[in-house]
């Protein structure tokens, strides 16, 4: 991170309200469309295929009607690849290093590569084929759409199967779609299926039992070249075979290679299947952790034409609004830091959003915080090995006076709870504490540091509950997991003396769930109650 | 490499071509997630919203989901709306008015929406000048009492998602048990008032596979000696978590079985039995309680919505869009359609469909900056 910044070649000719976008097929058009919408100036680098891997399931007489895509004149850039390979998040934007060796700095930017099928599987024949975006109907004569066959078939591209299937029968050619579930996505899913049906397309459903697909032998040039057999399990219950001119399949997407750029900066922030971007609630339409950066289409594993193009303008309304709060005059500091800090970067590497960032200067190099990016969860104060951070609006001395009043002021049985802001801090709005309980609200369950829950036991308090968002949903990414991790090391270090000084528990939560929060808290209660 | 200038780029003419069409508000109808995304999205971007609620609260549908979280989040997305209503509560360009509902809408010859509005509580009225219209009005859950479905409101055991979430919600899942000896067995019937012509709703509602499956992965997760079935006409699993979803569910030992039984009975025992076929002979399932997954549904007011600002219904009752591609703006100019009341969405498809709205409007309004 800290090499690109020694790089003083930071060209200043692109504006600071300019979108990066990377990526080279109809996803990267869709983007550059909808940030043009916004008013925002926008940059190309050519990365990755240029052949779309995008799929809808429309006549093409409809998809002319398609708005805000094909209405744009599309932008011609420059045809050398440039791959982004660093990004460094700087207060209003980006600095992105190009394999070249140059920086340019951007407002934001926006992955849009396209992706890779997965290919046919191997146990059918070689010429079977799968079903692209470029596969044109009509096929003339018989042709077997298989779906589902290793895996459940991608929605967008079972549906496009069946608009094929639906075109090849209008023009006098016989279609089968073989698959296990029937996509039906959209309020127009159920429509098309059932036009297909009505115009004589066969369906033909399998179960556990794997079509078989064989190779006709080709010597006549008249004969069909596949002899497909399936077991019906809804309509017949009884194996059927028919011959056919050709077989596709329906297939379902690989991540194609991402820029490592973009792998460095997002590299924990993929999807439970590995595509990027979570799909946590902070990550709606295409955005990451890291404002300003999106990830639209392909590569945020989602194939759909309709679905991009709504996810660019989403992403691109976003990246609007970021900017615009990025270049507004700037509200109060949220950090401070003291002249303890010993520079080793433990922070910069920690805060989720990239918030800091080190100024290397010559004479003397200082940390920088964003006000625009940082969204003081205070993930960085609590592992900050010389305490030389604070929140300006959440100072440790709020806690340190509050474990002072817990030495002093409270009964013998007192039980606290340390709970996130977000989610128990809401819940509580709707219960009533038990008696000698405090909740202590928090600004995320990861700023509660190791010292802060040993002086919090060092007092005559019997148990804390720490209450965090659920494991994927913390606002901050990982702070919930942070809370978990000092917990065990706590448990680790204090070895047989833990649960002698006092009960200590982490537990999760999410806003709408008041009544959980106040079981949890009086299970915890009996439980301190019963060991002590 | 290049940069692309925007197509506007003297902006200081457009501004001052720009006040009289642009004066006033976006005006919302609704402030479920869809109006509240909406909102959030155009104060970002500096124009003012007012939404219109017509009860206390803002939220709709989606602040009454309980939280279907396991040893990690499910990703149902319901508690977004807890941040999204923060934003909008706090942005400062921004009226919310909740109890109010619309009464009137004039269209003006600039195009221009005069929009009365009055509160339900006072009868107070008022008008609102709007530069556009978006209707969030949302959907109303299907009600199998309507037809009798599979003997709900008759047999104790037979409960909608609904119902199952509301148990959820208030941390009862306790109830469910028939006692605390017997382990729960329990089936969902997928698509109850969903792909079936017969109701006019031959349309997937598009959220219930997933919801019925994260709800099976919290009752295991509750009560891990549960047995859950589920049968369904054709699995959903479009969006970035229903594979996963679907995944887990076989992991935990979720059996799913194609094809919804047509009838429930009670059987002797006090539970429930249902015949389902099975290579190709019948056969009969007993369960302690069935879940009927319901889906989607119009709204009650889109009808009265669209008499008075003369936005069309579609065929099923939502609100017609510009064309089967154009799913945000309404066939008139300066009305716009967001979220699940231009027919059924999930929570992340309501999002993206917020967005495509407000960059419709900042489009066709010509408000970039
Ligand atoms: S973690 Fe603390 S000591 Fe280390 S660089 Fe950050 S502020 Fe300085
Ligand atoms: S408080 Fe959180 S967001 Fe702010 S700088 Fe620290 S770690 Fe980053
Ligand atoms: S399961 Fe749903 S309500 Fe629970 S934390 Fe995850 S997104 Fe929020």
């Amino acid at each position: 991170m800290l090499n690109s910044q020694k790089n003083n070649s930071i060209s200043c000719t692109v504006p600071k309200q300019s979108a990066l976008v990377v990526g080279n097929g109809l996803t990267a058009s869709m983007v550059v469309a909808a940030i043009k919408g916004v008013g925002l100036d926008v940059t190309v680098s050519k990365f990755g295929s240029n052949s779309s891997m995008l799929f809808h399931c429309f006549d093409n007489e409809s998809l002319m009607t398609f708005p805000d895509i094909f209405d744009e004149e599309l932008p011609t850039v420059d045809e050398q690849q440039w791959e982004p390979t660093n990004i460094v998040p700087r207060e209003d934007g980006f600095v992105v290093t190009f394999d070249s060796g140059k920086s340019h700095k951007f407002g934001s930017v926006f992955l849009a590569i396209e992706g890779t099928l997965k290919p046919v599987p191997k146990d059918l024949p070689a010429d079977v084929s799968t079903i692209t975006q470029d596969t044109t109907t009509p096929f003339g004569s018989s042709v077997c759409f298989l779906l589902d066959y290793e895996e459940i078939t991608n929605p967008s591209i079972g549906m496009r199967s069946i608009r094929m299937a639906l075109e090849n029968q209008i023009a006098g050619g016989r279609s089968f779609v073989l698959l296990r579930q029937t996509p039906v996505k959209g309020l127009l899913g159920e429509t098309l299926y059932e036009t297909a049906r009505l115009a004589g397309v066969r369906f033909l459903r399998y179960g556990t039992e794997l079509p078989r697909i064989e190779r006709l032998s080709t010597s006549v040039e008249s004969s069909f070249r596949f002899k497909v057999s399936i077991l019906d399990i809804i309509e017949s219950g009884e194996e059927i075979s028919f011959d056919c001119d050709r077989v596709f399949v329906g297939s379902n997407l690989i991540i194609e290679r991402i820029p490592d750029g973009f792998r460095n900066l997002l590299s924990e922030e993929t999807d439970q299947q590995g595509f990027l971007i979570q799909d946590s609630v902070h990550c709606l339409t295409g955005k990451s952790f890291h404002r300003g950066v999106y990830c639209v289409g392909p590569s945020s594993g989602c194939v759909d034409l309709f679905e991009t193009n709504m996810a660019a303008a989403s992403a691109a309304v976003d990246a609007a609004a970021w900017l615009k709060l990025a270049n507004a005059p700037q509200p109060d500091r949220k950090m401070s830091i003291t002249d303890q800090c010993i520079r080793c970067l433990t922070c910069i590497r920690l805060c989720p959003h990239s918030a800091i960032t080190m100024n290397a200067e010559p004479s003397r190099s200082n940390l920088e915080f964003s006000t625009v990016r940082c969204l003081e969860c205070g993930i960085c104060v609590s592992e900050c090995p010389r305490t030389a951070l604070d929140l300006n609006s959440f100072l440790e001395d709020g806690f340190s006076s509050f474990i002072d009043r817990l030495k002093t002021e409270i009964s013998e049985n007192a039980i606290v709870v340390y709970g996130c802001y977000r989610s128990a801090g809401r819940a509580i709005s709707e219960i009533n504490l038990p008696e000698n309980v405090l909740f202590f609200p928090v600004s995320c369950a990861g700023r509660l540091s190791e010292s802060i829950l040993s002086a919090t036991l060092a007092t005559p308090v019997k148990g804390i509950l720490i209450l965090g968002c659920h494991h994927g949903n913390c606002r901050s990414n990982n702070g919930t997991d942070w809370a978990r991790l000092r917990l065990s090391n706590m448990a680790k270090r204090l070895g047989s003396l833990f649960g002698k000084v006092g009960a200590i528990s982490y537990k999760t939560l999410a806003p709408n769930e008041s009544s959980r929060m106040l079981k949890l808290i009086i299970d915890f209660s009996g439980l301190v109650r019963e060991i002590y | 490499m290049l940069a692309l200038p925007c197509k506007n780029k003297d902006k200081e003419v457009l501004i001052s071509g720009m006040r009289d069409h642009t004066s006033g508000q976006v005006v919302i109808v609704g402030g479920g997630i869809a109006g509240l995304i909406t909102a959030r999205l155009l104060s970002e971007n500096g124009i003012p919203f007012a939404i219109i609620e017509r009860s206390a609260r803002l939220g709709g549908h989606t602040k009454d989901w309980a939280c279907m979280a396991t040893d990690k989040c499910n990703r149902c997305h319901s508690c977004a709306v807890f941040d999204y209503e923060d934003l909008v509560a706090s942005s400062p360009n921004g009226e919310i008015l909740l109890r109010h509902e619309l009464f009137s809408v004039t269209r003006s010859k600039s195009g221009l929406h005069s929009v009365g509005i009055r509160n339900l509580d006072s009868g107070a009225e008022r008008e609102l000048h709007s530069m556009a219209l978006v209707l969030a009005v949302g959907f109303e859950t299907f009600d199998p009492t309507e037809k009798g479905f599979w003997g709900y409101g008759t047999f104790e055991g037979v409960m909608t998602l609904s119902d199952l979430n509301s148990l959820m919600r208030l941390d009862e899942l306790n109830k469910l048990r028939p006692d605390n000896e017997k382990p729960l067995n329990l089936a969902f019937f997928q698509c109850v008032g969903s792909r079936d012509k017969a109701i006019g709703a031959n349309y997937c509602s598009q959220y219930c596979c997933a919801a019925a499956i994260r709800a099976a992965l919290r009752i295991l997760h509750k009560y891990p000696d549960s047995k859950i079935a589920i049968f369904y006409i054709d699995l959903q699993i479009s969006g970035k978590v229903a594979r996963t979803l679907v995944d887990q569910a076989q992991e935990m030992g979720v059996r799913f079985l194609q094809g919804v039984p047509g009838e429930i009975q009670p059987s002797e025992d006090g539970e429930l039995k249902v015949i389902v076929e099975r290579n190709g002979r019948n056969v009969v399932e007993r369960f302690n309680r069935i879940v009927l997954s319901t889906g989607q549904r119009p709204s009650s007011s889109a009808s009265a919505i669209s008499s008075m600002t003369e936005a069309p219904l579609n065929e099923f009752g939502f609100f017609q869009t510009r064309s089967q591609l154009d799913l945000v703006r309404s066939p008139l100019d300066r009305i716009y359609i967001a979220g699940s009341c231009s027919g059924p969405a999930n929570i992340p498809d309501v999002a993206m469909n917020a967005g495509k709205v407000v960059s419709a409007i900042i489009r066709d309004l010509e408000l970039a900056i």
